[in-house]
């Protein structure tokens, strides 16, 4: 089976209960989880190399000669263990160059110390594990394939995470509590480089985004904010539903009200947090909170795999994971103040970048809206697309862009020719090739700046060249970007010398939209999944859309 | 002297926890029959140590001391071989 993906977990202690809890964890045939030599980091580092993952765990006491002597509190210049840190880190960036890497963030495990002295620079254990930790962060940051984990979030909340008792017996620092809640953030981490993290809550409003009923109180009648420490908890929820917004998590209302009742609280009272701007949709109605679900994901063009569901009404919650099953829908406290802490819990929002276009998503699906409204009032369509006055700006996938790049070939699904998931170091490697080049697409119009939003994958092989790849996201569908991006192809397949294009289409459950966009464009059809265009007589650009082609 | 339930309470807890990070056919049965120690345990020896101790740092909490490894490990003969046979060594070493 090619597919197959090897995790080698590394550890210079017994790390046995962190691979029982992956493997049931992961419970994927997909996934084969192998346990290299105990203690033998450095030598596994070098050679796992049919390795897709490496999970990377070690003590610093045991993986930097100096740090032991500086547990026994010997004098020992940090400078030297940082060296060690280096070298440590240069052997994590070499491994990285074919595979994925999670390291985790070093702990301090018992030690006499220095008490008071602990953080005193220069001497301190404390202060140099921070120093250590630092430079590690620092360094590993060079390669886009190795993750640093935070290993407080594995430890945090458990009464006495180290057991001496099973370290003398078998070798293993910690109390399972703690390799559980690792492999619990691990699965979501592989999640994540795998492009299946959530992207959209959608939210209820009455006891979950605020205290009360605003349809019986008024806004002013809430609990929100103030000197009420109900009110407080669902300011806390607030301000880390807007967090995850900063980050590129798209937040929605779902909730059975009045909507200009609803509007009035959230534009007048004081203390919201979130604002009309931060949602990118929403359905306040009497209907079935499943029928508004699925049309929030359809307007917004988000997998209901996507999305999280909260609200604090049981039937509610009932009612959508019945008729929704791919939609998570977390069990919610009743009290506010455990808002925050199931949120985080969840462990659902991982992404492996957070790029320029996650940080506007909000603004740019708010900016679609506006086009939608343009779009009602003019005339005819050949109108509109002139006033949009889009520009597409075309550049070769490179270090700069190619994560976002990786994120277009891992989550778009409607406007996919091909849907090759591909990992970062797949495109490089894909790219390896002379014949072969990827461009990035980035999309502009007179409402705002739409970011990188298409790849194009092309392969030259003699006279005939090949349409590889043809990804654009949804959100700049139906306005000539995708015949703008077939003149594209053309004309640079035509420069490398190819007569003929072909583009085959490969059918998935969602991309039936490519093959309309095939159908429609003036493409010679071969079948009903094979198209052509002559690249001599090349592909006419729209009429409306102004490309810009940058050079490598 | 502690009561053979709520030993047998305590083991079974230890034994849920244990059995999240074992696969399927390697679980314990939470049975008071079931062989936890000998061929008819699903147990490795790692499986064993982390379970005792396990079980002996939750006991600790209802105020029973006993160094369950360090007795195991130096017995001739295992003391107890199914979870109900641990509950009533552990009552008798309670009191």
């Amino acid at each position: 089976m090619t597919d197959q993906k090897i995790i080698t977990l590394i550890s210079d202690f017994n790390i046995a209960p962190l691979s029982g809890f992956l493997t049931n964890k992961l419970k994927h045939p997909e996934f084969i989880l192998k346990t290299s030599p105990y203690g033998q980091v450095y030598q596994s580092l070098a050679c796992s190399s049919e390795s897709w993952l490496d999970i990377v765990w070690t003590s610093p006491e045991r993986v930097l000669p100096g740090f032991q002597k500086a547990c026994q509190l010997e004098e020992v210049a940090h400078e030297d263990i940082l060296a060690d840190v280096d070298d440590f880190a240069q052997r994590l960036i070499s491994a990285s160059e074919k595979r994925y890497i999670f390291v985790a963030a070093w702990q301090l495990t018992e030690n006499i110390g220095y008490g008071m002295l602990d953080w005193k620079n220069g001497l301190g254990l404390s202060n140099l594990l921070a120093k250590c930790n630092i430079k590690l962060a620092e360094k590993v940051s060079e390669s886009n394939n190795i993750f640093m984990l935070s290993t407080n979030s594995w430890t945090e909340g458990l009464k006495n995470p180290l057991s001496k008792k099973m370290w003398y017996a078998a070798k293993i620092p910690y109390i399972s509590g703690v390799f559980e809640n690792a492999a619990k953030h691990i699965g979501q981490y592989i999640d994540a480089i795998k492009g299946k993290s959530r992207r959209l809550i959608v939210l209820d409003l009455d006891n979950t985004l605020w205290g009360g009923v605003v349809g019986e109180y008024g806004w002013q009648g809430l609990r929100l904010g103030g000197h009420d420490h109900v009110g407080e908890g669902f300011r806390d929820f607030q301000l880390a539903l807007k967090s995850l917004s900063n980050r590129g998590i798209q937040l929605a209302i779902s909730s059975k009200n009045d909507e200009m009742v609803v509007m009035q609280a959230i534009d007048n009272h004081p203390e919201m947090i979130l604002k009309r701007e931060d949602f990118v949709g929403w359905r306040i109605n009497w209907n079935d909170k499943a029928v508004n679900i699925a049309e929030l994901a359809d307007e917004i063009n988000l997998g209901l795999e996507s999305i999280v569901f909260i609200d604090d009404n049981p039937a509610e919650r009932d009612r959508v994971s019945d008729a929704l099953p791919e939609v998570l829908v977390p069990d919610w406290p009743e009290d506010p103040s455990m808002f925050v802490e199931t949120l985080k819990s969840l462990c659902c929002f991982e992404g492996t970048t957070i790029t320029r276009e996650d940080r506007a998503r909000t603004s740019l699906y708010i900016s679609e809206r506006n086009r939608r409204d343009i779009k009602h009032s003019v005339k005819n369509n050949d109108d509109w697309l002139r006033r949009l006055d889009t520009r597409v700006t075309a550049r070769p996938v490179d270090s700069n862009n190619i994560s976002r790049v990786t994120q277009l070939f891992n989550k778009t699904n409607q406007l996919n020719l091909s849907t090759r998931r591909l990992s970062e170091q797949e495109i490089i490697a894909w790219l390896d090739n002379e014949a072969r080049s990827m461009m990035a697409i980035s999309v502009t119009d007179q409402f705002g700046d739409m970011g990188l939003v298409g790849v194009i994958g092309l392969e030259a092989l003699g006279r005939k060249g090949r349409l590889v790849d043809f990804i654009l996201s949804c959100r700049v569908m139906g306005r000539q970007v995708e015949e703008t991006l077939l003149h594209l192809a053309v004309s640079e397949l035509a420069s490398r010398g190819s007569s003929i294009m072909e583009i085959v289409y490969e059918a998935t459950e969602r991309n039936g939209p490519t093959l309309k966009v095939l159908k429609n464009a003036r493409l010679e059809k071969v079948n009903n999944s094979v198209f052509r265009v002559n690249c001599k007589i090349g592909y006419k650009k729209p009429e409306f859309v102004k490309l810009n082609v940058l050079g490598e | 002297m502690r009561s053979k339930e709520e030993i047998t309470d305590i083991i079974y807890k230890c034994a849920e926890e244990l059995n999240r990070q074992l696969p399927e056919e390697g679980k314990i049965i939470l049975e008071e029959s079931a062989a936890i120690v000998g061929e008819n345990s699903p147990l490795d020896s790692l499986g064993l140590v982390m379970l005792l101790i396990s079980i002996e740092e939750h006991i600790a909490s209802l105020g029973i001391s006993i160094n369950i490894l360090d007795i195991f490990t130096k017995s001739d003969e295992p003391p107890f071989v199914t979870i109900g046979d641990m509950s009533l060594w552990l009552v008798d070493q309670s009191g």
